[in-house]
């Protein structure tokens, strides 16, 4: 019976006082009438009243031990805890940032440049120059795809020795 | 039942066509591009056997100036005579195989240079440069294939005009590593396989010879340190595609002073980098220029504290600044420990840079970048 069904589902906590309320009364009323679920209610306050007569047994000798040592044996799970993967994160953008501050502070300074002076004429007192321009030019002069006929005109300029 | 014969659709078709016109394509590209480096390599030889004479245009960006000149040709047996005109200027240059000789007839003297034997590599100027033909064309009434030259995914370096019979170029231009047109030659007329005297190779009997520069021979980097007598210092950073062709020995201005060239080379552009020892008179010149602002004025103290004016380039301020900025031999081995700037001069068609080092004078000459000069300089060792 269905309503047998729906009582009996409350039975164990109306046994303990753990129905209060309009259920309660509606438990209270199915009860007088209902003669077997009565009876499961017997059954059920009879073995309540069992167990607690029992009362709290002491466990074995070395069970806590070997619950221990069961626990610290088993191999830790291999998910990191979020603690540990945001700190992962935040190491490696902390190396990314610092690498890439490197990159744009440090590059610069490697290799300083000196002072340069730019000119376009060669300087009356500087013999080192032309001489270089002029051997440079005569090498040029054997060189593959030379165009002597220019190389020759570039030569005169120099005043040809 | 035999089985069906299944046609690939056309769709399913199109990879495969277009893979094969691209192999096609690659092939022919590398035949062309081997036919244009076979076409300049024949140009240099053809250049040396034949007989001409003739007629050219030739200018030249010397500075921020362009030169120009006309010149008769004439060459024959690897010897080349050029007799240039510019307005009412004349002079002459003979290539007789072992020198190049300037003939002045004003002063009846002949001054001579070393003409260095390069040795032609030219697989390293294929692997630094890629050739192909352009098109084609007519120079000096005769039919010319045009071929140009660059650094892969660089500007142009070269455009040559080959005649088509003979091979010879009858045009050329030549452009900076800017791609600035920097010099060009054309011929107005010409004539194969004519006779030239070998006379006109000669110097005229009666003119005074002027040969101070010596041979060109070439050294060893460790030979060269013996013939010089001071240790020569080498770079440690080169530009992309260069090698160590050989070093020479230069003899230069009234006392004879010696220098130390070495070359480098890609295979068809050249860097020159010249040092000596200073000697007298050279502490009065470290860095700056009376023409640029009172070098003068401007040796205020062993460092330099006077003003450098006048044109300035990046990082030109003060002189002596450059300590600051990290000179000194510990940043820059050979490079300027005293503070002293480094001096850039854009010749057009190339750069030099000179600068005074403790012990040496040093002089790079290349057509290069200013930085990837500059950086030559510093890595000097």
């Amino acid at each position: 019976m269905p309503e047998c069904d729906r009582i009996r589902k409350q039975l164990s906590y109306y046994a303990v006082g753990g129905v209060r309320g309009g259920a309660h009364a509606r438990v209270e009323r199915h009860l007088a009438s209902c003669a077997a679920c009565r009876a499961e209610l017997t059954a059920l306050e009879r073995t309540g009243a069992i167990v607690t007569s029992v009362g709290p047994v002491p466990a074995p000798p070395g069970t806590w031990e070997a619950i221990r040592d069961q626990i610290l044996d088993r191999p830790r799970q291999a998910v990191p805890r979020p603690a540990r993967r945001f700190w992962r994160v935040a190491i490696g953008v902390a190396a990314l940032l610092i690498f890439a501050l490197a990159v744009a502070f440090v590059r610069p300074f490697r290799a300083p440049q000196p002072p340069i002076a730019v000119a376009v004429e060669l300087e009356a007192d500087d013999t080192d120059t032309p001489a270089t321009i002029e051997s440079h030019l005569s090498a040029q002069w054997s060189a593959p795809l030379a165009d002597e006929a220019a190389v020759g005109l570039r030569l005169s300029e120099l005043g040809g020795s | 039942m035999a089985r069906a014969c299944r046609v690939p659709r056309p769709a399913a078709l199109l990879p495969l066509r277009v893979a094969a016109v691209a192999l096609v394509l690659s092939f022919t590209s590398l035949a062309s591009a081997e036919s244009a480096w076979k076409d300049i390599w024949n140009s240099g030889s053809v250049a040396k056997q034949l007989s001409v004479e003739g007629d050219l245009q030739t200018r030249a960006l010397i500075g921020q100036r362009e030169q120009s000149a006309t010149a008769a040709v004439r060459a024959a047996n690897g010897k080349l005579r050029l007799d240039y005109r510019a307005g009412r200027r004349k002079w002459s240059l003979i290539d007789d195989g072992s020198k190049l000789i300037r003939l002045s007839p004003e002063r009846r003297m002949a001054f001579a240079f070393p003409r260095p034997s390069l040795a032609t590599d030219s697989a390293l100027a294929q692997r630094n440069y890629v050739a192909r033909a352009v098109g084609e064309a007519e120079v000096a009434g005769r039919p010319v294939k045009i071929v140009e030259v660059s650094r892969p995914h660089g500007p142009i370096a070269w455009r040559v005009w080959l005649d088509r019979e003979y091979g010879f170029a009858l045009k050329r231009e030549r452009y900076n590593v800017d791609g600035r047109l920097v010099s060009g030659t054309e011929y107005t007329t010409i004539r194969f396989g004519v006779p030239v005297s070998s006379d006109v190779f000669e110097i005229p009997k009666d003119w005074k010879l002027v040969d101070e520069n010596g041979g060109g021979r070439r050294y060893r980097v460790s030979d060269l340190s013996k013939q010089v007598g001071f240790e020569v210092a080498t770079p440690r950073y080169l530009p992309q595609g260069y090698v160590l062709q050989g070093g020479y020995v230069e003899r230069r201005g009234r006392h004879g002073r010696v220098a130390a060239e070495l070359r480098y080379t890609d295979g068809l552009r050249l860097l020159s980098i010249s040092q000596r020892m200073k000697g007298e008179g050279d502490d009065d010149r470290r860095g700056g220029s009376r023409h640029r602002g009172g070098r003068g004025e401007g040796r205020g103290g062993e460092r330099g504290a006077g003003e450098r004016g006048g044109r300035r380039g990046r990082g030109g301020g003060e002189r002596g600044g450059g300590r600051e900025r990290g000179g000194g031999r510990d940043g820059w081995g050979f490079g300027p420990p005293q503070g002293e700037a480094m001096t850039v001069i854009d010749r057009g068609s190339e750069k030099a840079l000179r600068y005074f080092s403790k012990e040496r004078v040093i002089v790079i000459v290349g057509d290069l970048p200013r930085d990837e000069l500059v950086r030559v300089a510093t890595s000097l060792d």
